[in-house]
């Protein structure tokens, strides 16, 4: 059982009780766990399960909880580890289809009439004013997850992993069983797409 | 029908010979781009990096292009700090979720 739980309160933001307490996991973590769980498996009811079977795994194992990290980081590094267990099952059932997305596109935005392979002058990236200050507004954060909501479950599964858990590019292609150079090609896609919908819908909006 | 005038139509004919030029020995913008998003996940070979680099000088579109893809990953690691709850816990379901761990912990 942790004994520095007030330290812990001040060091991190998620951390907010001193023993532990299934009640305040369900009021504390509750939510913040389902939506993690949801932006990864787009499926309400089985995000639901997924913060159920974590909590209850934690209660479990609690003596497993050192203190060291706040209580939410734990919680949420259970969770974490049950969704790459299901993707893990899941690659195995089906194979990895989200190849094709934004083929089209990639094709279209690279159709230059006089330079074929080349951007058009539609398609190049425009400058972005003011893109460091954009980090701070809420709005913008609005935009980023409607655009990355946008990519297709897949591709957001790939993406989320790299970018946001900041997993190694070794250990994706290993959990969902893709190769290097499909996970590349996915990644490549996703910022290409991502990288014109936050320009059409934050940075230069009409 | 009217033949459209070259998009470099308006660049003195020195810096138009040394951007075809260049554009010859470089890949194209949609290899480039590639490459820029590979260098995220791998060293990129001297050759790539001399290419990429070269292929800046006459393309400003690529050259922007992964300023910008490198800032949505420095954004990216951040997005969690700001998430908007798409999601919650109805009171019925919390007390479901409590009832479960309370089984357990009797």
């Amino acid at each position: 059982m942790p004994t520095t739980g007030k330290e812990e309160k001040r060091l991190q933001p998620g951390a907010t009780t001193i023993g532990l307490d299934p009640d305040c996991w369900v009021d504390d973590h509750g939510d913040y766990l389902l939506n993690y769980a949801f932006s990864r498996l787009r499926n309400r009811t089985l995000a639901q399960d997924f913060v159920q079977e974590t909590l209850l795994t934690a209660w479990r194992n609690q003596s497993s909880y050192a203190g060291r990290a706040g209580e939410r980081t734990w919680l949420t590094g259970i969770l974490r580890h049950k969704i790459l267990d299901h993707f893990r099952v899941a690659a195995r059932e089906r194979s990895f289809t989200d190849l094709e997305f934004f083929a089209d596109g990639e094709r279209e935005i690279f159709s230059n009439w006089e330079f074929p392979g080349h951007w058009t002058a539609e398609s190049g990236p425009k400058e972005w004013s003011g893109a460091g200050s954009s980090l701070d507004q809420t709005a913008f954060w609005a935009a980023f997850h409607e655009c990355s909501s946008k990519l297709p479950t897949k591709v957001a599964q790939v993406f989320l992993l790299r970018e946001v858990d900041e997993m190694e590019s070794d250990k994706i292609c290993e959990t969902l069983a893709i190769s290097q150079s499909n996970l590349w090609v996915m990644l490549h896609r996703a910022r290409l797409a991502l990288r014109r919908c936050l320009e059409q819908n934050w940075f230069c909006r009409p | 029908m009217t033949k459209r005038p070259s998009q470099l139509a308006h660049l003195p004919f020195w810096r138009r010979a040394w951007i075809l030029l260049l554009a010859k020995f470089t890949p194209d913008c949609d290899l480039i781009v590639r490459w820029a998003s590979e260098s995220m996940e791998r060293r990129l070979t001297l050759r790539e990096r001399a290419l990429m680099k070269i292929h800046f000088w006459i393309c400003s579109f690529c050259k922007r292009y992964l300023a910008q893809i490198q800032m949505m990953h420095h954004a990216s690691c951040h997005l969690h700090e700001h998430e908007k709850p798409a999601v919650t816990l109805g009171d019925e379901e919390k007390a479901k979720l409590k009832a479960a761990l309370r089984g357990e912990t009797r």
